[in-house]
């Protein structure tokens, strides 16, 4: 069984995992790990004073009843803390699996000894083969081989990984599908990329994010209120049952003050807390995004500006050539064939699609030279310029074709001594960049035959998702090495909000620090070393998957499909996060309104009773709940029932539309405040109905 | 007025969290050390007036002033003390106040309800003048609307309604269904 199949197998609930959370429930009863949320620990201290009370005073069915309710709105609450921390877990440990048993194929000086991969050291050299599991992180130093990287990523499809500046990364657990590497491990044991990975599933080193701190401290205070509320109730008890003459209420004991208090303290937000934070890192997880802290994923949902490479992100990253241009006087197939015979050797992407334009458009097939035919210049960063030079049988027929921008070949064609440029295409060479295209000049024995335009070609559908950008409040900034005409081109095009174009790392790093300054929340997506300065600085930096050890090291958070566009994604989880957490807290402060409507009439219902059976208070009392008993337990009930039944929407999180913050509000405050105060008065009174009809009371 | 403030505050993050963005309040980040302070200028005032309330219905100390029978002698006492806290300081005619009990109950009440409400105010004042002003964004959540106004209303009345219902329920709310039934004292 591979990673992949197993990730997918434990993305959704099985049998399996709930009945380890169920007793992981059980587990986490430990006051060492209650104490660490207030609230919920408040609840185990009522629990266990309950189950106190039930055992030293003469058995009585309804303290029994409410001390079992309470043990089960802890155990609720750990449950979902437990369900949520499962599938991680599920995960680190097929994680796990696969690295103790990976074997290395230590080089020491030249020859080969198998070692078992947690034994590596830093800058060992291993050797990979067809079949073989990459033990560790690393470069590699030798060869080329195609890499399975699903067991992180995810993604199936192959990648290519060699040895040299780019592609040259290969992280421990992925396999190797053909051929032979030479990796040096970069990193030492227990610092890989997996044990990062694994590390964050099983939410080892999870802290807690600022909000949730806050969020917290919140609650915290809410709970001391109540507490203070229900432990002075006694008092203005006695005082009234001393004015009224009434006799002493039986419902004023010790559990049923206890009962009051937990459904008064906000346990419904309380109890899935933990569960909301985890789940939050689990999604950006099943998204293929690895968020090194859980404060850069809460800080995702707060970025006010994006700052984006180019290339790669907003395009293809690969130019492609769109059209031919000739010069006045050259008719477009002779620029087409030259065009195509100085490209017949180069073999980057843009070289080839000048062949292939060649071919559909104007039916030129791509023809072989041998080498004693001609002789092919490729490009070089010194000279900026390729061709090719054809040698025909007549020396007088050599073709000299050289193709470059148009700076260059001004240049070239200066220093073959002609000096006159054609003014048609300096003019087309300038449109084409105007455009946000770049002009690449053909030029056969001296004569400038025209110009290739390359297209930057933007990626699909990217406009729409930086429009959802604007929407959702974050300004985009493309940075780009081009000049100023092709970069508000692609801009315009790509429908940025703004753009730096010829940036440095430099100029990277002081706009984010301007922007930074004026108060906002930078993020930035990259993936070269020149982007780690940036990366670092930025507040939630992502870097890709395929890009170099630094950057990824950088970051603090890791696109392992390294596909920019996910970044939406990414601050949406980070959206969701915090919007869980606060529909929850309003859905739990409104349910407390219905609760007093229960449990007050109850307590109170005999005061003051003139001749009758009930006292005046018994008019609050609007749901006609049977029994005072039944009033107290059917709100227990219904308040650890509710965090059960909020599980789901934890896990999953309250949907995020980028349809502005009053839009939002207003929709949340309906549904999970108006909704949090209407839904309590119908289950509690639904809890009501069912056990007085089953007679528990 | 800073007492509203705080309120505002609570409201804020509530508002911000629901919105799914670190809330902000006139372009300041309200951070947990703001809603710890807001939280305590909410906390302390009522809890003197809960703890004392509780004590004066229950000692002899307490209910020696009273010159009315029934909830409305609870009424009396619960509206001493938060008129206290809230640096009013008036009393029922039919609460005796001039007693060393009431004296120095209210007087502290007084004291917590004005310091404990000042000093946390300064203190997220000095907080907040040194953070940076976050610019105005279409994320960001507005703070002049009718919508926020509504919840503002809405949290200020369920946090004084849930911490004092039951005590009120006890004092002026019974006495109100008492007087519906011709009972008065």
């Amino acid at each position: 069984m591979t990673t992949e199949t197993s990730m997918k197998r434990i993305s959704t609930f099985n049998n399996q995992m709930l009945v380890t959370a169920f007793t992981d429930a059980f587990k986490k009863l430990n006051p060492r790990l209650q104490v660490k949320n207030p609230v919920m620990f408040i609840v185990f201290v009522g629990a266990v004073v309950s189950t106190g009370v039930l055992v030293t005073e003469p058995f009585s069915g309804f303290v029994f009843q409410i001390t079992l309710w309470l043990w089960f709105t802890v155990l609720f609450a750990n449950f979902a803390e437990a369900v949520a921390e499962g599938r991680g877990k599920a995960q680190a440990n097929a994680l796990k699996k696969s690295r103790s048993q990976t074997t290395a194929r230590l080089l020491v000086g030249g020859v080969e000894k198998k070692v078992p991969a947690t034994e590596l050291q830093k800058d060992d050299m291993v050797v990979c083969e067809v079949g073989d599991l990459i033990p560790s992180d690393g470069v590699v130093i030798e060869g080329i081989a195609s890499v399975d990287e699903s067991a992180i990523t995810g993604e199936s499809a192959p990648v290519i990984r060699e040895s040299g500046e780019q592609r040259s990364n290969v992280t421990g657990g992925t396999k190797v599908l053909s051929d032979r590497i030479v990796v040096r491990i970069t990193s030492s044991q227990g610092n890989t990329f997996l044990d990062k990975i694994i590390g964050l599933v099983e939410s080892a080193k999870r802290q807690k994010t600022p909000n949730e701190i806050a969020l917290t401290i919140l609650l915290s205070a809410f709970s001391i209120i109540f507490l203070l509320t229900v432990t002075t109730l006694p008092a203005f008890v006695q005082y009234s049952e001393g004015r009224a003459g009434s006799p002493e209420s039986t419902l004023m004991t010790l559990p049923v003050l206890i009962a009051l208090l937990v459904c008064l303290i906000p346990t419904t937000i309380g109890g899935l807390l933990s569960a909301i934070g985890i789940s939050g890192m689990d999604r950006l997880i099943r998204k293929n995004v690895i968020a090194i802290s859980g404060r850069a994923a809460e800080a995702a949902g707060d970025v006010d500006v994006l700052l984006l490479d180019k290339t790669g992100t907003i395009t293809l990253g690969n130019r492609m050539a769109s059209e031919f241009l000739p010069a006045p006087g050259v008719s477009v197939e002779r620029l087409a064939d030259a065009a195509q015979l100085s490209s017949l050797a180069d073999e980057t992407p843009e070289g080839r699609s000048i062949v292939v334009l060649a071919k559909e458009k104007h039916n030129l097939r791509g023809r072989n030279l041998t080498e004693q035919e001609a002789t092919f210049i490729p490009f070089s960063a010194n000279t900026r310029i390729s061709g090719v030079d054809i040698h025909l049988t007549h020396a007088q027929d050599r073709r000299i074709i050289r193709k470059g921008a148009f700076e260059t070949i001004r240049q070239y064609v200066e220093q073959q001594g002609r000096v006159a440029f054609p003014q048609p295409v300096q003019k087309t060479a300038e449109e084409i960049a105007r455009r946000g295209s770049t002009p690449l000049v053909v030029v056969e024995n001296n004569e400038i035959l025209g110009t290739i335009e390359l297209k930057d070609i933007v990626k699909g559908g990217i406009k729409e998702r930086f429009a959802q950008l604007r929407q959702m409040g974050i300004t985009t900034v493309m940075i780009t090495g081009d000049n100023a005409l092709t970069a508000a081109a692609i801009a315009a095009e790509a429908g940025v909000d703004d753009f730096m174009a010829e940036a440095t790392p430099e100029d990277k790093l002081n706009r984010l620090r301007q922007e930074q300054a004026e108060g906002r929340l930078v993020g930035m997506i990259g993936d070269g070393t020149n982007d780690v300065p940036a990366l670092a600085q930025a507040d939630v930096g992502i870097a890709m998957n395929t890009g170099t050890q630094a950057a990824r090291e950088a970051g603090n958070m890791v696109d392992l499909d390294s596909n920019p566009t996910k970044l939406i994604e990414v601050v949406e989880t980070g959206k969701k996060l915090l919007m869980t957490r606060g529909a929850l807290t309003t859905f739990s402060i409104a349910n407390d309104v219905a609760k007093y409507f229960a449990i007050i009439p109850a307590i109170a219902a005999t005061l003051y009773a003139v001749g009758a059976k009930s006292g005046p208070l018994a008019a609050l009392n609007i749901m006609q709940l049977a029994s005072p008993q039944s009033a107290v337990l059917s709100a227990t009930i219904f308040n650890a029932l509710i965090i059960i039944a909020l599980i789901p929407l934890a896990l999953r999180g309250v949907e995020y539309k980028p349809i502005g913050a009053a839009a939002l509000l207003r929709k949340n405050l309906l549904i999970y405040g108006i909704g949090g105060l209407i839904v309590p008065f119908i289950g509690i009174k639904l809890i009501d109905m069912i056990i007085v009809g089953l007679h528990w009371v | 007025m800073y007492g509203m403030v705080m309120f505002v505050i609570l409201t804020v993050f509530l508002a911000g969290l629901m919105v799914g963005r670190t809330p902000e309040y006139l372009g300041k980040k309200i951070e947990s050390y703001e809603v710890k302070l807001a939280a305590i200028t909410v906390l302390a005032p009522n809890a003197v007036i809960l703890i004392f309330s509780a004590i004066a219905a229950v000692t002899t100390m307490g209910l020696s002033s009273l010159n009315n029978a029934g909830p409305h002698g609870l009424t009396e006492i619960l509206y001493a003390f938060s008129s206290a806290a809230g640096n009013n300081g008036s009393a029922f005619a039919g609460l005796n106040a001039n007693t060393i009990f009431y004296n120095c109950t209210l007087g502290i009440t007084m004291l917590v309800g004005r310091f404990f409400i000042i000093v946390p105010v300064l203190a997220i004042a000095g907080s907040c003048a040194q953070k940076k002003t976050v610019p105005i964004s279409s994320g960001t959540f507005m703070t002049d609307t009718l919508l926020f106004g509504v919840l503002l209303v809405g949290v200020i009345i369920i946090v004084a309604a849930l911490t004092h219902f039951p005590s009120l329920a006890l004092g002026p709310i019974v006495e109100h269904f008492l007087m519906q039934n011709g009972v008065a004292f």
